[in-house]
């Protein structure tokens, strides 16, 4: 492997990438060549010198800009929320009153016409029956009964 | 998954320094930052309900913002290529002449700054996030052997051109 190809190796090892057996063949070789360990002291400078850097921090304009526009963003959704529910709340207040009378009508209709249809309101016929009187001996006694 | 409401709230706190900070490095301009952070914020709260996985949560977070400097950016300059690999890191030819006089640590943000945006958010990504190479790639859309030769193309170009500065500098 070539210089160039183990420098590349060094920036991988600088970033904690870099698996076992290539750290291995990288230290050997580092061990041997004046100019990677120079690259190598280099690169550690240059991250030094890159960390030096302080971050800069959020202005707190943008506090107000994100936590404002998210708590008016959500105060919209519930407003939404309310609305929707005050909609489906007064749709359900028309309908069960609605669904109660449909369900009496169909009360009162389906009693009309069981009473309609009931052999109650047949005209009596006399009907054979056979009554048994528990009394010994057995007596069968055969008669018409309304 | 992450519920939203209250958590969002908590990532904002979380995260606002460090996308603001990874959006300023990016784009070197205090507004331009701060108005891809709120961006980036905005859509962070657009769904951070249909986020599967909380682990890849810093990479999705770091992958957000990265899309809305990049906006900027493209905005900024439409005609460049922002995302190419090149061997050309640099921006700007011959960069550092004014800086000179400089600190060396000033001398390297400014190096930093004239790369081309794509090594400079690789060092952002490293450097300062210490995001790892998944997860940069994650970030990013390029691959790991990308990311890596990508830091090596970056790190080789600022060391060789703060030789060069530093030596022009001990000979005034």
């Amino acid at each position: 492997m070539k210089c160039d190809e183990y420098q590349e190796q060094l920036s991988a090892l600088i970033d904690n990438e870099l698996a076992d057996q290539e750290s291995e063949l990288l230290f050997t070789h580092l061990s041997e060549c004046a100019a990677c360990r120079a690259t190598l002291r280099s690169e550690l400078e240059l991250r030094a010198n890159l960390k030096e850097d302080v971050p800069p921090l959020a202005p707190r304009e943008l506090d107000e800009k994100v936590l404002s526009t998210m708590s008016k963003a959500e105060g919209q959704l519930d407003a939404r929320r309310v609305m929707r529910r005050g909609v489906w709340q007064r749709n359900v207040s028309m309908r069960w009153p609605l669904a109660a009378a449909i369900a009496g009508l169909f009360l009162i209709g389906g009693l009309a016409v069981t009473s309609v249809w009931s052999p109650c309101n047949k005209p009596a016929e006399p009907q054979v029956r056979i009554v048994y009187i528990t009394a010994l001996p057995i007596v069968e006694v055969h008669g018409y009964f309304p | 998954m992450i519920d939203g409401g209250q958590s969002f709230v908590h990532v904002y706190h979380r995260y606002k320094h460090r996308v603001y900070a990874y959006c300023y490095r990016l784009l070197r301009h205090p507004q331009n930052a701060e108005d891809a952070a709120q961006e980036t914020f905005v859509k962070i709260h657009r769904s951070l309900d249909q986020l599967e996985n909380a682990a890849s949560l810093q990479a999705w977070i770091f992958s957000i913002a990265r899309n809305e400097a990049f906006t900027i950016l493209r905005r900024l300059r439409p005609m460049e290529e922002l995302e190419t690999e090149t061997e050309n890191v640099w921006d700007e030819e011959n960069p550092l002449e004014k800086v000179v006089q400089k600190e060396r640590a000033g001398i390297v943000q400014h190096c930093l700054g004239l790369l081309k945006p794509m090594y400079r958010e690789l060092l952002i990504l490293k450097e300062y996030e210490q995001l790892s190479y998944a997860e940069i790639s994650q970030v990013t859309g390029a691959s790991e052997s990308a990311v890596k030769s990508g830091l090596f193309k970056a790190r080789r170009a600022m060391r060789k051109k703060l030789e060069s500065i530093l030596k022009e500098r001990d000979e005034i």
